[in-house]
């Protein structure tokens, strides 16, 4: 899976789950997003846990601001 | 020392003159001598804990580091947090646990008399060891390395404009900025000086004015007595004056601090433009806001990922975040309740969210429209001080007598209101005061405290040669405290806790 296909996935999900219109880019943050709360957060790492079968690190969700930190570390999981 | 008390107006020129021509080599030990000092006016001895706390939280920070194995890190992680916790709970919690065990056994039939231990209270105390364990606990987590100057990781613990009411700083943002080589700049001096007197005005002017009022309803002999609308109204003086107190406190610290060229991190943004609760808790109290969610919440959220009943457990895990954030607040169960009130509140908040978008967006009506917002302030004001009557009151059993008055003690007669006022000490002259104070609030909040820039809300004010004359303005001011403050002004709130 390429680092495209994965940020396009990413993407998906945070619209949905943060019942966001406009266009997400890899550098938005939760500034950006006013519905990015702490609790979508979880919500939203743990539709991609399931999206991606795989099981974040807590250092790693500790380090994710944007939605690009979070696609990086999808791609290094599936890689 | 207190910010409020003489004392400290002639102590902190000394500190500055002498942080200015001291060479930056040696500004950390002046600067921890001088926190040192500040923190021993209150109680020499209390200085131990602090020293105690740093030193074994330095030692921590550096093994845990150095160390590959996982089992040691842990156990050094472990050991930090019984000995700052074991501090904080021993001292501020040992009475009340031990009144409530005997209370519950009395319950029960049980014959046990009450046990107390004659204990001080360490100013602060609750501030530093939430500082310190952060600093350990990002070590651990590898998000910041361990500091390896004893003198400025000591300072890092107890530096004076934070050191007894916040903001908790993160290690990240002040050990950098601790060790950097400020020059003196009249900007900073300036800005520092602004925010520091526009805490002042908001502690000595606002809050203990509005406190006498606050206090004749809660503190009332014969609580037959006070009517339901003196409840309400002394409650939204009671919110006013405890914004003021608290963010008065941390614009006195960042003023302070500021003066110095440090920036402490924005502790308070414009709260009660809060439209939902939730949002109010991340503009109130930012730096323990922030804190809870980043070494609690979060880590307990994350935990739960992939697990059944998601929802369920991250309500229940806000729960019991309020549940300790009101336990943190003070060693009474008043806090307790006001804590899980707000925890509660912030649950129903994220239930109803979901059916009020699919109500609204069934009938295609607009969430963002500007009666929306004021609704939604009101709303959330209206909540949050009902809540601060837990906070406030002296006791439980207080709060539920205020409560049930707040929804039956009503009537339309002019007697009522002549009662009111007289509970609430308050004549013509008062409440006229009382309204213009509370309106002064948000004029100093707005001109004089968020125009520093940091805030991210009015950056365009900066200081320019045009707004000196606030800074006269300023001086008159501060010189017009001085005479009116001595001997009247009463302690910080946070103080306690």
């Amino acid at each position: 899976m390429t680092y495209q296909e994965i940020f396009t996935k990413v993407s998906t999900i945070a619209k949905q789950v943060f019942n966001y219109n406009g266009e997400i880019t890899e550098e938005m943050t939760s500034a950006e997003i006013k519905s990015w709360d702490s609790m979508n957060q979880v919500r939203f790492l743990s539709e991609l846990e399931k999206e991606f079968s795989i099981k974040f690190k807590m250092k790693d969700i500790l380090s994710f601001a944007s939605i690009g930190d979070i696609s990086r570390c999808v791609e290094k999981m599936k890689s | 020392m207190s910010f409020n008390s003489l004392v400290f107006l002639i102590f902190l020129p000394i500190v500055l003159v002498l942080y200015y021509i001291i060479p930056h080599k040696f500004r950390w030990i002046m600067l921890l001598i001088a926190s040192y000092i500040f923190y021993a006016y209150w109680n020499f001895y209390l200085i131990f804990l602090i020293v105690t706390t740093t030193v074994v939280s330095y030692f921590a920070g550096i093994f845990i580091e150095k160390t590959k194995s996982q089992k040691i890190k842990n156990l050094l992680l472990i050991i930090t947090l019984v000995v700052c916790l074991g501090f904080l709970l021993f001292f501020k919690y040992f009475n009340f646990l031990s009144f409530s065990v005997t209370s519950l056994i009395r319950f029960f039939g049980g014959g046990v008399n009450d046990f107390f231990l004659d204990l001080i209270l360490p100013v602060g105390i609750s501030f530093y060891t939430f500082q310190t364990l952060s600093y350990v606990i990002d070590v651990y987590r590898e998000s910041i390395e361990a500091e390896k100057h004893f003198g400025y990781y000591a300072l890092f613990v107890s530096f004076f404009p934070q050191l007894v009411a916040g903001p908790i700083e993160r290690p990240e943002n002040l050990l950098p900025q601790l060790k950097a080589d400020h020059k003196l700049e009249t900007k900073n001096l300036l800005e520092g000086f602004k925010i520091l007197v526009g805490g002042f005005v908001k502690k000595i002017v606002i809050a203990d004015t509005l406190a006498v009022y606050a206090n004749s309803v809660y503190n009332a002999g014969d609580l037959s007595q006070v009517t339901g609308l003196s409840i309400i109204l002394g409650t939204l003086l009671f919110t006013m004056q405890i914004y003021c107190d608290f963010s008065g406190y941390s614009d006195i610290a960042t003023g302070c601090a500021k003066m110095m060229g440090i920036e402490l991190m924005v502790n308070f943004k414009r709260p009660f433009s809060a439209q939902t609760i939730s949002e109010f808790w991340s503009r109130w109290h930012i730096s323990l806001s922030s804190w809870f969610k980043d070494y609690i919440y979060y880590p307990l959220n994350y935990k739960a990922i992939g697990k059944k009943h998601l929802e369920a457990r991250m309500h229940c895990n806000l729960l019991l975040l309020f549940f300790i954030s009101g336990l943190w607040h003070g060693a009474n169960w008043t806090f307790v309740v006001w804590g899980l009130y707000n925890g509660l509140c912030q649950v129903l908040g994220s239930l109803f969210k979901k059916i009020k978008r699919k109500i609204y967006d069934k009938f295609n009506w607009k969430e963002k429209t500007n009666p929306n917002k004021v609704i939604g302030i009101i709303r959330t004001t209206a909540i949050l001080s009902l809540g601060l009557v837990f906070f406030r009151a002296n006791s439980l059993e207080d709060a539920g007598v205020f409560l049930v008055k707040i929804f039956s003690d009503w009537s339309f007669s002019v007697q009522y209101l002549v009662d009111t006022f007289q509970i609430m000490n308050m004549d013509v002259l008062g409440g006229i005061m009382a309204v213009v104070l509370c309106i002064l609030v948000f004029c100093v909040d707005r001109l004089i405290i968020e125009p520093r820039g940091t805030i991210g809300l009015s950056s365009k004010k900066s200081v320019g040669v045009n707004s000196s004359y606030i800074y006269l303005i300023w001086l008159i001011a501060c010189a017009w405290l001085l005479v009116i403050s001595q001997g009247q002004s009463s302690g910080f709130i946070y103080f306690q806790f």
